[in-house]
């Protein structure tokens, strides 16, 4: 992990037009962005795509960022208003390309998608959701942010995300209960 | 909240539920409701015992989820894919176009900053301006500095001369007003017109938009969007944002009369 100063450093050199500086930027957190998008969308390649766009709007605003919270929730946040804007889209033209650099023939992509992807019943019981309730969820049990991180991301209050944790879960356990848990 | 029929007492299951996460702690407002007291009541009613357990259950299961990954080709393709953006972009330049701009700002200050040096030593300015002077200086002397980039016109390895002074002033509500009639050659800079056009938001409540534009944005994949403003340059563009204002306020740049979105900010 790194030291938080040290990433608005990086920041500034990126407005700067420093691309080794963004790249090292990227690297932090390109991981997370990809789990958080893949968990948000629910494929994988949708995923690769709206962490891409993610990237380069950091880039591209990096000028914007005014040190008010840490680099790493700044990015998560750009990251989880691309997905949003991605589900519009998707709605608007339900038939759209997957972007080129995805190989469909990459048997690690297919393979990871079996087993080491998402767990299915996790993503049966996420879809049941409210979106909110769904993203709270998913940036604080499954990524393991804060709650003023995840109030961050979301843009509202730590109290709001609270009541959408607390919330959520209890139509979580609802669901499983009517399921597999005891 | 609903009141008990098991215990002499109001489920305040909120507080139970961060007992579960352990926040309470932030939570604990009140002086009866802090941690303790959740504690004592998920021993003895059996309502906040199964909130608790509930949570504390759901958390687990959730905490057990693997994290996904990208495959070393995935991840090979996504900085492929992020590099020839950043590269593509640039000559468009929402990311740049300032202090590229600057820098051309800063290369014109130059020559008239020479034509005034040349001036006064050939005898035309005799009296010599103490402003012209001071200006003429200071001008060549941040040149130097940079490494004598007078010569290369658009600034690359050196552009941090012009843009480490300046960034922090730089105002992007200024932007659209100032630079973009400064530089008729460079494209216009979408984003900071983007910025702008989402710090009024009245507009996207008071707009209305005009049957054409309508249907123009209906070929451009824009339904349930409004004009905003218009941008007049070589070309018209539409700035258009989504009609109701609960959305993202997603800023997209529509060329008219082809209808073709040219740029998107988010
Ligand atoms: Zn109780």
């Amino acid at each position: 992990m790194t030291v938080p100063g040290n990433e608005a450093e990086l920041l500034a050199r990126v407005v700067i037009g420093d691309r080794q500086a963004f790249e090292l930027v990227m690297r932090n957190h390109e991981d997370r962005v990809f789990s958080v998008c893949l968990r948000i969308l629910g494929d994988r390649e949708r995923a690769l795509d709206a962490t891409q766009d993610t990237f380069l709007t950091v880039f591209r605003k990096a000028r914007q960022f005014e040190g008010r919270s840490a680099v790493g929730t700044w990015i998560y946040r750009i990251a989880v208003n691309t997905c949003y804007d991605q589900l519009r889209r998707m709605q608007r033209r339900p038939t759209e390309r997957f972007p080129e650099h995805l190989d469909p023939s990459d048997p690690g992509a297919e393979q990871e998608i079996e087993s080491a992807g998402l767990r299915p019943e996790i993503e049966a019981a996420l879809a049941v959701l409210s979106p909110d309730f769904r993203n709270a969820v998913i940036l604080s049990d499954l990524e393991g942010l804060s709650l003023p991180e995840v109030a961050d991301v979301l843009g509202v209050p730590v109290g709001t995300v609270k009541s959408r944790l607390f919330r959520g879960r209890r139509l979580l356990a609802q669901r499983l209960g009517n399921q597999t848990m005891s | 909240m609903r009141p008990s029929n098991q215990g002499m007492h109001e489920h305040d299951l909120d507080l139970i539920a961060a007992l579960a996460d352990g926040s309470t702690s932030d939570a604990a407002d009140g002086a009866a409701s802090g941690a303790a007291g959740a504690r004592s009541l998920v021993e003895t009613c059996p309502v906040c015992r199964a909130e608790y357990e509930a949570q504390t259950e759901v958390i687990a299961w959730l905490a057990g989820s693997p994290t996904p990954a990208m495959t070393d080709m995935e991840r090979a393709g996504l900085h492929r894919a992020v590099r020839s953006g950043i590269e593509s972009e640039k000559p468009a330049a929402p990311a740049a176009p300032w202090w590229q701009r600057l820098g051309y700002v800063a290369a014109g200050l130059l020559v008239v900053a020479g034509l005034v040096a040349v001036l006064q030593n050939s005898g035309v300015l005799g009296g010599a301006d103490g402003l012209a002077e001071s200006a003429a200086t200071t001008v060549a002397g941040e040149a130097e500095a940079a490494g004598g980039a007078e010569g290369t016109g658009a600034p690359t390895e050196g552009i941090p001369f012009v843009a480490g002074d300046t960034a922090e002033d730089f105002d992007p509500q200024e932007a659209p007003t100032t630079t973009a009639a400064a530089s008729e050659s460079l494209t216009l800079p979408f984003a900071e017109f983007a910025d702008e056009a989402r710090s009024s938001q009245t507009q996207r409540e008071e707009t209305d938009t005009n049957e054409d534009d309508r249907e123009c944005l209906a070929r451009a994949g824009l339904d349930r969007h409004v004009v905003v403003r218009e941008i007049e340059d070589e070309k018209t563009y539409l700035v258009v944002m989504p009609e109701d204002p609960a959305e993202d306020p997603v800023v997209f740049f529509v060329e008219v009369p082809e209808c073709r979105i040219v740029f998107e900010d988010r």
